[in-house]
């Protein structure tokens, strides 16, 4: 047995483990970006849910389109509400929204996906048939229906997002999966003796996680954008719970007198949105096994 | 004769995360008018950066650090891209790898020869269609006017190949830079398409460089070998004398692994000696129906073969042939459609549950793509007990003990328990899906292409890891190749598949010297030999 020759051509890397890739992966500048971004809003939007700082929606009549100040770092609306008060309610609600909506978006799209694209046949027939239709309609066509005829409150604006989301989840999921079906790991477990149902949570999963984690962070932005409009718009997070969306609307027939009105939710916003879409690029990185040492 | 090209003292540094790496050193090599001359490596060898340093297409994070390339008398080390442009295709013609993925897939096959011409100003218009007409006849392309019009799609494999050889040819160069050209294609393919390589290279008199992995092949086709190690010449001169002579070490190592120069590995069997039947397949039938079409594919047409326990049984064919199904069928990762496959007497597609988890442990696979058939999130040490957590067997203590052991039975250190795949080579992948196939104490292990995708010396440990285990432990093995020189070292039987059927069968020695079907023996006559021993 001359195992020797083959021995020295091994490429000598460190073992990674795999909480050292999740470190890694926010050394890249954009985790490291999107991490702080993502972090400063969700304190925001934490402290603003625990009640912490001005009520949002204590309204002062005397102190109405006043501009930033130190008693109101981002000045006031129309109806002397604290805007800072209000982007930082207006930030909880938009990621509470989203985190429920791609939550269910992602749990059902995924399992119809993997189980259509592993399982083929009638089953992948009819999701396929299910995702197309939903497909047809522009997505916030369809959110807005769906908002519209149901009772309004932040539940059924997270639902109509889900709803609108679940087949593109499908759709991610679905394409690696009808890869990796034909894996040669996938086959080896298969001849090892594990049951399909098995195989399909053990290696084909998995092995998809890394597109589907990079998917869930750009729909978290997607929803909050679509959350932002359905509010705008009149159908989103009914008042007088802050939503950056409809804060937007209220400000806009103001911009000349009170353009903080329009900048602060507008700011939050981008900030939110960038933020998740960096995290997004790092975690990618992360989730690679074979990226780790790059 | 007249040196076209001339590479001296030549060295290469490639810029990575980890720093500089030296791919080459001081390599020295002369091409004269009219010469074939192969490098041959193995994989990271550097032989295909040489080849990138000679028409100057290295990766962006390479350099060349000393030496010089002269082509004629033009020193083009340093020469600006302008210059090579005119260079490349003009005076150096190249033959790419992969002809599935080098040709423009909307484009014409016409129109991409004509195209070489058209950019060097030799010939436009219907001066250009007539020269890339007489390309594809002479490059045995038959109807070349009618396949002039058609695109890449509607080409065979080996056809694209001949079609990028006419490219490369096209503006005859003096220098036709051949990299690994046959080795995506089937072996008979192969022949034909280095035949017609060489009588046009012969004809128009180019210089032929040509790059390649297989010792065999280099000293059939070449008049002079390069033997290449980690950057570094190590041998160089006439191919008959390296082949009967070889100095150094390397190539020596390199001439004993070649399969078709090396001596059979398995222990003969007596003729009275009789071993019970483990696997038994009668007029096994596998169809694939086809999109767009009524009829069915038969990928497996009716088949018989039968495997004693304690042999290797071996599949021969090219890739189409069904033998990979014929793997699956035994595995049943597929089931038959028609015709019984028994083992020890009962027939598996009857297997449930129970059974079917029994018959699992029986027979294992190994398969062809040591980087794809193992899950890359798992550490080496879960890939092997994967088996034994799916069949519940032992505790965590008792896995790792098992684990370490089998690593030790495949000649790995039991640390690598702790890796992932990526940070092993490709030889050392094998190993470990070799030892999860163990991990069962399987009585059968279906080895389907398993070390086609290696190296020759990798190959060679594999094999005879192979033997090893088939002599301590009385394994028994399906071997699946499209390599009749592999075979021929450690099959007991053989059995030789075209087209879902099976054309001949018998003991190796007898088919390798004389096979009685027509496709046997062109498979048999496509196996590269040094010239010399070629009667």
């Amino acid at each position: 047995m001359s195992a020797a020759a083959d021995m020295h051509e091994v490429p000598q890397v460190p073992t990674t483990r795999a909480s050292g890739r999740w470190v890694k992966a926010f050394r890249t500048p954009s985790g490291i970006v999107g991490l702080v971004l993502m972090a400063v809003v969700t304190v925001l939007a934490l402290l603003a849910a625990a009640g912490v700082g001005q009520d949002p929606a204590a309204q002062n009549v005397s102190e109405a389109l006043q501009g930033p100040s130190a008693s109101h770092w981002l000045g006031t609306d129309q109806f002397g509400r604290d805007i800072f008060a209000r982007v930082c309610s207006g930030l909880a609600n938009s990621l509470r929204v989203a985190l429920v909506s791609v939550t269910v978006a992602a749990i059902g799209g995924v399992l119809l996906g993997i189980l259509a694209g592993y399982y083929q046949g009638i089953l992948d027939r009819v999701v396929g048939v299910i995702t197309n239709v939903l497909f047809a309609f522009p997505s916030l066509l369809l959110a807005l229906a769906l908002a519209a005829t149901l009772r309004r409150s932040w539940l059924t604006v997270a639902i109509a997002i889900a709803v609108v989301y679940l087949p593109i989840f499908a759709r991610v999921a679905r394409g690696p999966v009808l890869t990796l079906r034909h894996a040669e790991y996938v086959l080896a477990a298969t001849a090892v003796g594990r049951s399909r149902l098995s195989t399909l949570f053990e290696h084909v999963l998995p092995n998809i996680l890394g597109i589907l984690v990079v998917q869930i962070t750009l729909s978290l932005s997607w929803a909050i954008l679509t959350e932002a409009a359905l509010s705008f718009l009149g159908f989103g997070t009914p008042p007088p719970a802050a939503s950056l969306g409809g804060m937007v609307y209220a400000a806009q027939s103001l911009t000349s007198v009170a353009p903080w009105m329009l900048y602060a939710p507008g700011a939050a916003l981008i900030l939110a949105v960038v933020g998740l879409n960096l995290l997004g690029d790092g975690l990618r990185a992360a989730l690679d096994p074979r990226g780790a040492n790059q | 004769m007249t040196t076209v090209l001339s590479v001296r003292d030549l060295s290469v540094t490639f810029d990575t995360g980890e720093g500089p790496v030296q791919a080459l050193h001081d390599i020295s090599l002369d091409l004269a008018a009219g010469e074939t001359v192969a490098v041959v490596g193995e994989s990271g060898s550097g032989k295909s950066t040489l080849a990138s340093c000679v028409n100057r297409l290295l990766a962006d994070n390479g350099r060349i650090t000393a030496g010089t390339i002269t082509l004629g008398d033009q020193d083009i080390t340093h020469a600006p891209e302008s210059v090579m442009t005119a260079i490349r295709g003009r005076r150096v013609g190249l033959v790419p790898q992969d002809p599935m993925t080098n040709l423009n897939p909307v484009m014409t096959v016409g129109a991409q020869i004509t195209e070489a011409l058209e950019v060097h100003g030799l010939a436009s218009g219907g001066t250009a269609r007539d020269r890339a007409i007489d390309l594809l006849g002479q490059a045995g392309i038959d109807r070349p006017e009618a396949r002039f019009r058609q695109y890449p799609h509607e080409f065979s494999g080996g056809m694209r190949q001949r079609v990028l050889i006419a490219m490369a040819l096209a503006c005859r160069p003096e220098v036709l830079l051949a990299d690994e050209p046959t080795s995506a294609l089937d072996v008979t393919v192969q022949r034909r398409v280095l035949d017609q390589m060489t009588e046009l290279t012969a004809e128009l008199g180019t210089s032929v460089l040509l790059i390649t992995h297989d010792l065999a092949l280099a000293a059939e086709r070449a008049d002079r070998v390069v033997v290449m190690h980690r950057g570094r010449v190590v041998e160089s001169g006439d191919a008959a004398t390296i082949i009967a002579d070889p100095r150094h070490e390397y190539t020596q190592r390199l001439l004993a692994a070649a399969p078709a120069m090396s001596d059979v590995k398995v222990t003969p069997i007596a003729a009275d000696e009789q071993a019970e039947t483990l696997l038994e397949v009668t007029g096994a039938v596998r169809r694939y129906r086809i999109r767009g079409q009524r009829e069915h594919l038969h990928a497996v047409d009716g088949i018989d073969l039968t495997i004693p326990k304690g042999r290797t049984v071996a599949i021969v064919g090219e890739s189409g042939s069904g033998k990979s199904t014929a793997a699956r069928l035994a595995l049943r990762l597929e089931r038959a459609d028609g015709g019984t496959i028994r083992y020890r007497g009962t027939d598996v597609a009857s297997l449930r549950g129970k059974e079917l988890l029994a018959y699992r442990r029986a027979i294992q696979p190994v398969f062809q793509n040591p980087y794809a058939s193992l899950d890359p999130r798992y550490t080496i040490g879960q890939v092997i007990d994967e088996p034994l957590r799916v069949h519940r067997i032992g505790d965590a203590a008792s896995r790792r003990r098992t684990v370490a052991e089998l690593l030790d039975r495949v000649a790995l250190p039991a640390a690598y328990a702790q890796r992932r795949p990526h940070e092993l080579s490709g030889g050392q992948r094998q190993r470990v899906a070799i030892a999860r196939a163990l991990a069962l104490d399987p009585e059968l292990v279906v080895m389907d292409e398993a070390v086609s995708a290696l190296d020759v010396l990798v190959q060679e440990q594999i094999l005879e890891l192979m033997v090893d285990l088939q002599r301590d432990q009385g394994l028994s093995y399906l071997f699946i190749s499209h390599d009749l020189a592999v075979v021929h070292l450690v099959a007991h039987h053989v059995y030789v598949m075209k087209a879902g059927k099976i054309v001949e069968d018998g003991d190796p020695a007898t088919v390798f010297d004389s096979p009685q079907h027509p496709y046997t023996q062109q498979l048999v006559a496509a196996v590269p030999r040094p010239r010399h021993q070629a009667s």
